[in-house]
């Protein structure tokens, strides 16, 4: 079993009235790579400002490597943060950025310069060693920011959106060399972003944060495929979401009616007969036919939208209760289903999931 | 429309137009008078307009009982930089208070610092007669409380009394700029730092002073040249040695004695000394500033 | 020179509303003069013939003066009595005279008020006319010394009219200093360090040179000092700094610095003392054993003035007693002539000195022209940044 390097014990945050953290429980593991996801305001920063020292929480326990740190002020935590929009300081070098850190803790002149000379080689930025940071662009100065973090090896790091500011191309770069560089030096990575498909990539597991509520926290497979609540469903990736109402259940199986027909899933926990339920299915694994399937329970509706989006066709068809189903299909296979026409919907009950309500 | 890229760039020169003549004609055409006026000679009743390096000379020379005009000079600078060096010990502590630890009515005490500067010079430096004098409000309190068994003249009418005069005065012209400077500091960069192992004193060595630097600079630089100019605080306030510096001397030139082309002269010494101080200044201003070209977001 | 301090001239006015006021409202603190309220009796002692007013009316009088010197309470007489009008431009220091005097000239002014440090210079520099005694009706009855000073005579003529007249004598704290001083030297005395104030005016250059006793035999040696004897001077004003509290530059910074009780001893004018003294202090003032000196402010003609006969008409309307006493009662200086004691009241007549013109002017040295004015700026200089 792995280490837990930080621990958060019934944490709360309040703001005035509002209560921006809600009773937070959370394990992180040394070396894991590990992102709080969710939307503005959700209460994720604020979590990892917590963590850094720079707001107390209201109530609860904080623990690092075993300690409670709340009487610990941020520069007596052995953790380093990559701020959102890098806080370089304007007036130093890179190097003297990056070394900053270690010439605080009184660190020899020799041992300092190695060290930053190492940690601009992981960045990549030897050659902008003597530079200031206006004279580089945001994606370098995001570089140097993590690397005057690394530098110090702390216990944690914690990521504040560090990409958000960056274009796509180089978001995407930056999200591989992060990963990487997280693999290479071992240190325990608890990234922030409300980017999923960003949090997908990169963690080794994924803390679904809403209304300052830990949602779900799994892999990113598990995160993507078996969503335990409606927001984890809906929040990650795109999904149909299909309301239904539990008509039996039995011991492996539990039917549920949605638009009128039954479909039967894999048990799961809760639900009892008359439970109203959401059932989400994903709109890789929805099938769209021009025949009524045999056998199978399936929706019928009219295509209102078929377009080609690259890599995949995306088709929306509208049920007559006016739901409208989001289904993708990869480029390569049929094309020819027009706008208008009736298609028959089904899916594989295998990778559906009945939520709660 | 064709016209319209014309007819901005002839928008452009109307705007301009008037500050650029009220610079010509208040500014440029006063200085070119007051170098011309250094160049001519005295008379009885009006200035000689014959050409003469006499008034530049009689600055630097020694007159018969052997004292020097330019020492004066030399005085003054001295002076104004004690009121520099003491006007930005006031100004900084305040300014970083102002700025860090006051969170609600930042606005209202700022502007409190700043709204006497709209009283009158001549009512703030005769409220300080009234402070500082033989009978005044200082020694009244220093005999009540037992610091003394009689009044101290130093208060008033020496070097002491210009001093304070000035400080007061000058403070507001060093704390706007310093305010400034300490205010554009992205709070962020504190964090950063104390993130990176900095205590608070190092945070305000490292981070917070390189990045005031610049507003230091340009706050003690008014300081300095407008001391350097001051006539009322040593009139007022000064005694029999500290109440001629040499912007009395040159206010001396154009009344009781006479001799514009003289007080010409000295103008522009002066004003060639204080040009030269800008120079430097903006160029230390210019080397140590970071903050302003750095495109920090948020 | 001397410098007018805003105090004087709100001083002025306040008196002059005062009596305004006084006078309108039928006046009852004035004891002395059924006219010395109001401007309208101030006439000279003879009559104006009536071709004169006939050629005269309707011009204007262009003064050229200190403030306080053109004002309508003594102006509006002779403009009603003659039906002309009194049009003055004020100066505040001599070098202001002499700059719009020689921007305008006869064609802008017709009479101007120069002190006496700028009088010689205006007579030997040819810009003014010589006054005619025999048109000014009081001429004789002016002080007899102010009528014959020599600053503004050139070749038997007299260019100026003696106006009004003030003594730089020592004022000292009554209540601090029981006994009256003898001699300027108790400047010098070490139980007044920090107590004493000069002004701040070359003036303390003739000081020096009184108590050096230069003008024992020859007035005019205080305004001809050698380098010599102007170093010797500094030398003495040097060693008095520690003594003094602040040079002041105008009455009114003379007045608070009494008033609180920062100096003990000057050397001030009148007007110290009575503004002070009306606070409720004890002011008191002696012309020492070397003497003091003293300005005189007179009236000249300009050179090509436009209004000759006006002018003459003037000079004769104000050097009457009554005018005289408005003219004192407005300005709270001392006049050049004496039968203005009648029209003043006992407090104004003590004031201004009235009574005691000789006996004052035995002890004053009226200030001359000084040729080597620029050095002696130049020393009173090197006193302050020494």
């Amino acid at each position: 079993m792995s280490e837990i390097t930080i621990q958060l014990e019934g944490v709360n945050k309040f703001y005035g009235e509002n209560h921006i953290v809600k009773d937070l429980h959370l394990d992180v593991f040394k070396g894991e790579f590990l992102t709080l996801l969710g939307p503005s305001g959700c209460g994720k920063t604020t979590t990892l400002r917590m963590i850094a020292g720079f707001e107390q929480p209201s109530s609860g326990k904080i623990l690092l490597a075993g300690e409670d740190v709340a009487a610990l002020p941020p520069n007596k935590r052995d953790v380093n943060t990559v701020f959102q929009n890098y806080a370089l300081f304007p007036h130093m070098t890179v190097r003297e950025n990056i070394g900053y850190g270690l010439r605080m803790k009184k660190t020899p002149r020799d041992e300092i310069a190695r060290r930053v000379q190492d940690a601009l080689r992981m960045v990549q930025m030897e050659a902008y060693a003597d530079r200031k940071p206006r004279q580089m662009s945001g994606g370098q100065q995001q570089r140097v920011a993590v690397a005057r973090a690394i530098v110090n090896n702390p216990t944690v790091l914690l990521l504040d959106e560090p990409l958000g500011a960056l274009d796509l191309k180089l978001r995407k770069q930056m999200q591989f060399e992060l990963k990487h560089l997280q693999q290479k030096l071992g240190i325990t990575f608890l990234y922030v972003t409300h980017d999923q498909e960003e949090a997908l990539t990169m963690s080794d597991r994924v803390a679904v944060i809403h209304n300052g509520r830990l949602e779900q926290i799994d892999t990113p497979a598990a995160i993507y495929n078996r969503p335990k609540t409606r927001f984890v469903a809906d929040f990650i990736g795109e999904t149909n979401l299909f309301k239904g109402k539990v008509v039996g259940t039995s011991a492996h199986e539990v039917s549920v009616a949605i638009e009128g027909a039954i479909f039967r899933f894999a048990h799961a926990e809760g639900q009892h007969s008359g439970a109203e339920v959401y059932v989400s299915v994903r709109p890789e694994a929805m099938s769209m036919t021009r025949e009524r399937p045999e056998g199978e329970a399936g929706l019928v509706g009219r295509v209102t939208e078929h377009v080609f989006v690259g890599s995949v066709y995306k088709t929306i068809v509208t049920l007559p209760t006016g739901l409208e189903v989001v289904v993708v299909q990869p480029a390569a296979s049929d094309g020819l289903i027009q706008q208008g026409e009736e298609v028959y919907l089904t899916w594989d009950s295998a990778r559906s999931v009945v939520l709660a309500s | 429309m064709k016209k319209t890229a014309v007819h901005k760039k002839g928008m452009l020169l109307p705007l301009l137009l008037p500050p650029a003549i009220w610079l010509f004609l208040f500014l440029f055409l006063p200085y070119l008078n007051l170098f011309s006026y250094s160049f001519w000679k005295p008379g009885p009743f009006d200035v000689v307009k014959e050409f003469t390096l006499h008034n530049y000379a009689k600055f630097f020379t020694a007159t018969s009982s052997g004292s020097v005009p330019y020492h004066v000079l030399i005085d003054t600078v001295e002076l104004a930089l004690v009121v520099t060096v003491f006007t930005v010990i006031l100004s900084f502590p305040l300014a970083y208070y102002l700025n860090f630890k006051v969170t609600r009515f930042k606005q209202t005490i700022y502007m409190l610092v700043i709204i006497p500067l709209w009283v009158s010079y001549i009512v703030r430096a005769y409220s300080w007669k009234i402070i500082l004098g033989t009978n005044g409000i200082l020694n009244s309190a220093f005999i009540w409380l037992g610091v003394t068994d009689h009044p101290l003249d130093i208060f008033l009418y020496s070097k002491v009394s210009v001093i304070i005069g000035m400080v007061h005065i000058y403070t507001p012209f060093v704390l706007m700029p310093i305010y400034t400077a300490l205010e554009q500091i992205p709070r962020n960069l504190l964090e950063a730092s104390k993130d990176l192992g900095a205590g608070r004193f190092q945070s305000f060595l490292h981070v917070v002073v390189p990045l005031a630097l610049p507003g230091v600079i340009a706050g003690a630089t008014f300081a300095f040249v407008l001391s350097m100019g001051d006539f009322l605080a040593p009139s007022l306030l000064g005694g029999p040695d500290s109440s001629t510096m040499i912007a009395n001397i040159v206010q001396q030139q154009f009344g009781t004695s006479n001799n514009w082309p003289y007080g010409s002269a000295i103008g522009i010494v002066i004003l060639v000394l204080v040009l030269a101080i800008l120079e430097l200044t903006g160029r230390a201003e210019k080397r140590f500033s970071a903050l302003d070209t750095v495109a920090m977001r948020k | 020179m001397r410098k007018r301090s805003a105090w004087s001239s709100i001083i002025s006015l306040a008196a002059a509303s005062a009596l305004l006021l006084a006078a309108c409202g039928g006046g009852g603190s004035q004891s002395a003069g059924p006219a010395a309220g109001n401007g309208n009796a101030a006439s000279p002692a003879s009559a104006p013939s009536a071709d004169v007013k006939e050629k005269v009316k309707g011009q204007t009088l262009n003064l050229l003066t200190w403030e306080g010197y053109a004002d309508p309470l003594f102006t509006k007489g002779f403009e009603e009595l003659y039906g002309v009008k009194v049009n003055p431009t004020y100066f505040g220091s001599s070098d202001e005279l002499l700059a719009k005097l020689k921007a305008g000239g006869g064609s802008t002014y017709d009479i101007i008020s120069p002190s006496s440090d700028v009088a010689q210079l205006l007579v030997q520099s040819d810009m003014v006319e010589p006054i005619d005694p025999a048109k000014i009706s009081s001429f004789q009855d002016l002080n007899e010394k102010l009528r014959n000073l020599t600053d503004v005579q050139k070749d038997g003529k007299l260019y100026g009219l003696p106006f009004t007249w003030g003594p730089d004598y020592l004022i000292y704290d009554g209540d601090v200093i029981k006994e009256e001083p003898t001699s300027w030297n108790i400047f010098w005395d070490p139980r007044y360090k920090g107590k004493v104030s000069l002004w701040d005016d070359i003036n303390n250059l003739y000081m020096m040179g009184q108590i050096m006793g230069l003008d024992k035999s020859d007035p005019a040696a205080l305004y001809n000092m050698t380098e010599e004897q102007l170093q010797q001077a500094k030398q003495k004003l040097v060693e008095l700094k520690p003594n003094v509290r602040k040079y002041w530059a105008t009455a009114g910074e003379l007045n608070d610095l009494f008033a609180n009780k920062e100096v003990v001893l000057a050397v001030g004018w009148p007007l110290t003392v009575k503004e002070v003294n009306a606070k409720g202090r004890n002011l008191k003032w002696t012309i020492p054993q070397e003497g003091a000196t003293g300005w005189i402010d007179r009236l000249m003609i300009v050179k090509g003035t436009q209004h000759r006969e006006l002018a003459d008409l003037y000079l004769d309307y104000i050097a009457s007693p009554k005018a005289m006493a408005l003219v004192a009662e407005v300005t709270t200086y001392s006049v050049a002539n004496p039968k203005a004691a009648a029209h003043m009241t006992k407090e104004l007549q003590e004031m201004t000195y009235v009574n005691d013109m000789d006996k004052m002017f035995t002890r004053l040295n009226f200030w001359q022209y000084v040729k080597d004015r620029a050095r002696y700026n130049e020393v009173w200089t090197e006193v302050k940044t020494n």
